[in-house]
């Protein structure tokens, strides 16, 4: 759960973002706590409205992803400590490892594409929106007609 | 760029309607994914049938508002009041009313004629419990309050009775979902231990979890309000939500292993002696060539076996050609068992994908006949039959246990007169000893569904306990050559008429470990008194006496016990506690047990109260405080 710390960095430089970033993360503990689900999903997504309140105002990129990639651990982590507590009423040190195992990769996919989408953003010397848009436009039709190609072939060889 | 319309640039309208369509896509999907439950749903192995906490459903019915548990708890009060402070019911009706029954404001409060507050705090909106389920608790301690200071010894004044509190938290009592969570009661499963749309054993079925969907919409409603407010940072912290959709895509996509998975299992013994721990070693061996980094296994545990330590649950990775192993420890009771098969839930690494397995099973049994232990101290209503047996009576005569002392008369043998006192007072007197006398006994054990109930999850339930009475007496009577006969409730076609000798032990033993109400419990019959007592009566022989086995959880069983008693049947009851405290409910349901006790032992009809983890001896020896004599 310290990944969720993250989130407060981006509102450092935006004050107000503390708000919601303050009031996702207690939900998001609450729910922990409990052992409920739609608390520790609406608790990251108040923290996630926090960092988006941060970017409208003066935040940083690289505070923006930083704060994204903890909130996305945080609540990943949370979510199936939760589902594996439920299914199997205890945790053992084989059951840390599977966590362990998820919360690295999530973290390593996100954290990854943070850098990357940085970087580029950097380089970049203009950024007229409409481009930018047209390109995430681009991914997200990719995204959905893989999805719905169901195209096991060209991802062969995954775990099942 | 030419305008499409004054004041807007052609790219400033794209932009719009691009964020326009990503937010509505979003809200979309928000709306179809609002009601729908993703966790799958494991097997509950502790207990696969169906099996209650007395108590359980009064605590659902507070927790939603229901007026009938306030009559409940007041019908409760009137019969303990009446009981102890000997007054009539109308009398107890206007003290509860005036709330002159107790200090506890919280309990005068839930009993008033006000009713209970139809609104929930802000405590109940934050997750505790609503008001009135902390003033149902306060009523109901007021009033085991009350019963123990008239009772005396909240356990009934045996020492050596270990009676469990509060030591069973993880029994559920309702609801489920997310409020089946930690610091909840779980639900016990009505569903036999199947996994919802699992597979039959030896095949699979797969599922996608959808557990990254929310993520995909706040990505798009990211988007809408980047090209809303002209953002570009947004953007670029979109990519990462775009990133993970792409990432759950790619876990949709695989393609799964038929047969992964091998699960073997190893009992420390086949034949175990009834109550013997049997330690149950479970091994999962991934038998493909790929990395299974998400493995969850639950075992197939025999329905009415109780697992006492360990868990029959595991989850882990494993490489290929590895192996996971975890054990637990199972009690044996009367009967076979065999084992079902596991069920093996495989994800990706995603958690996106979800592979549900049912390898075939090996067939493992478990088979439990036991010698059962004695009781000594087993001693039956004084009634006999004229025959010569074991069982002392209240007459005098040849026997081993003294009685009472007599002048003497010629003809008495010089063993039985009383040398002592002649050597010190000069008088002649014979000794006499209580005569023994056999009995006919008829063992009723009660199985319909309201018996059929426990105080904690690790517990045993209340008919495996009473079909271990209804062993043991039976053993115990027939050694000592009286006429032992058995029967369950509802009857249905389940009598043995009272016999003797070996062969009848033999059988008793038999039906007790393997006809289907003793071993396949609880009855799903209708149970109508009249009918039951007609059925009883018209078999039952003239100069028998019942000992009814029924752990008291409803007022059937006691109505049944006093309607035979009224017919001139002498009755025993000898009841499994069930019960145990914690909530409203429960507490309200060991108070209700403990007022049938009460009302049996003031219509001077003999009953024990047995703790759980008792011994049966211990109970029956239990005569000054739980006994009824």
């Amino acid at each position: 759960m310290t990944s969720g710390i993250l989130a407060f960095v981006p509102a450092i430089a935006s004050p107000v973002a503390a708000i919601p970033v303050t009031a996702g993360m207690i939900l998001l503990l609450s729910g922990l706590i409990q052992g409920h689900l739609r608390a520790v999903r609406f608790g990251a997504a108040g923290m996630y409205v926090g960092i988006v309140v941060a970017a409208l105002g003066d935040a940083l990129l690289p505070a923006l992803l930083l704060g994204t990639v903890g909130t996305v651990v945080a609540w990943d982590s949370a979510d199936t400590t939760i589902v594996l507590e439920k299914q199997l009423k205890s945790v053992s040190p084989d059951t840390q490892r599977v966590l362990l195992l998820r919360a690295g990769t999530t973290g390593g996919v996100a954290s990854l594409t943070g850098v990357m989408g940085y970087l580029i953003a950097g380089f970049t010397l203009v950024r007229p929106t409409a481009v930018v848009v047209v390109l995430l436009g681009g991914t997200l039709v990719v995204v959905v007609a893989l999805v719905r190609s169901g195209v096991s072939g060209l991802l062969d060889g995954r775990n099942g | 760029m030419p305008r499409l319309v004054a004041g807007l640039t052609t790219s400033t309208i794209v932009v719009a309607v691009l964020g326009l369509v990503a937010f509505l896509l979003g809200f979309v999907r928000l709306q179809r994914r609002a009601h729908t439950n993703r966790v799958l749903e494991m097997p509950q192995p502790e207990r696969t049938t169906a099996l209650t906490v007395p108590g359980s459903g009064f605590d659902r019915k507070l927790r939603e508002l229901a007026p009938e548990t306030r009559d409940r708890v007041k019908s409760a009060a009137v019969a303990l009041l009446s009981q102890n402070v000997g007054s009539d019911d109308s009398a107890v009706r206007q003290r509860i009313e005036r709330g002159t029954w107790t200090e506890d404001e919280e309990a005068v409060a839930f009993l008033s004629s006000k009713g209970q507050r139809r609104f929930r705090g802000v405590r109940s909106w934050l997750g505790g419990d609503p008001t009135v389920v902390h003033e149902a608790r306060a009523a109901v301690s007021a009033l085991s309050r009350i019963q123990e200071a008239k009772s005396g010894n909240r356990d009934g004044g045996d020492p050596t009775s270990v009676r469990s509190r509060s030591g069973a938290p993880n029994v559920e009592s309702g609801g489920g979902g997310e409020d089946a969570g930690r610091g909840q009661p779980a639900r016990l499963a009505a569903d036999n231990g199947k996994v919802p749309g699992a597979p039959q054993p030896g095949s699979s079925v797969d599922r996608m979890t959808g557990r990254w969907y929310g993520v995909g919409v706040l990505t798009l409603f990211t988007i809408a309000v980047a090209v809303i407010s002209r953002e570009p940072d947004l953007l670029v912290v979109a990519t990462i939500g775009l990133a993970l959709s792409a990432y759950a895509a790619y876990g949709r996509a695989g393609s799964a292993v038929s047969k992964p998975v091998v699960v073997g299992r190893q009992l420390e013994t086949e034949r175990p002696v009834r109550g013997e721990s049997v330690e149950v070693t479970v091994t999962v061996r991934n038998k493909s060539d790929r990395f299974l980094p998400n493995v969850r296994v639950v075992d197939g545990v025999p329905a009415q076996l109780v697992v006492t330590e360990g868990s029959p649950r595991c989850s882990g990775t494993l490489r290929p050609d590895g192996t996971l192993e975890y054990s637990y420890t199972l009690i044996a009771e009367y009967g076979g068992y065999e084992f079902d098969s596991p069920v093996a839930v495989l994800y990706d690494i995603t958690g996106e994908r979800e592979r549900i397995l049912r390898p075939a099973g090996d067939d493992t049994v478990v088979v439990c006949r036991p010698p059962p232990e004695k009781s000594d101290d087993l001693s039956g209503r004084s009634r006999t039959t004229g025959y010569i047996g074991q069982i002392t009576s209240d007459e005098g005569g040849s026997g081993i246990e003294f009685h009472a002392i007599r002048n003497y008369r010629s003809g008495d043998p010089l063993a039985r007169i009383d040398w002592k006192r002649l050597a010190r007072t000069g008088e002649l007197t014979t000794i006499q000893f209580r005569q023994d006398r056999m009995v006919k006994v008829v063992l009723i054990v009660d199985v319909r569904t309201e018996a059929y109930c426990v105080p904690g999850a690790t517990e045993r339930d209340a008919i495996s306990r009473c079909v271990e009475a209804a062993d043991i007496l039976a053993h115990t009577l027939l050694t000592m050559d009286n006429r032992v006969g058995v029967t369950a409730l509802p009857m249905d076609s389940c009598w043995v008429a009272p016999g003797s000798g070996n062969d009848h032990r033999q059988r008793i033993r038999e039906i007790l470990t393997r006809d289907p109400p003793f071993t396949d419990f609880p009855a799903t019959d209708q149970c109508i008194m009249s009918v039951e007592l007609s059925r009883f009566r018209q078999r039952l022989p003239a100069d028998a006496q019942v000992v009814l086995l029924s752990p008291l959880t409803d007022d059937y069983a006691l109505e049944f016990v006093q309607r035979l008693e009224t017919t001139g049947v002498p009755t025993t009851v000898i009841s499994p506690d069930p019960t145990t405290d914690g909530t409203a409910g429960r507490d309200l349901a060991e108070l209700e047990r403990r007022n049938r006790l009460v009302q049996l032992r003031q219509g001077h009809i003999p009953s024990y109260d047995w703790a759980p983890r008792e011994a049966l001896t211990v109970a029956l020896a239990n005569v000054s405080g739980g006994g009824g004599r």
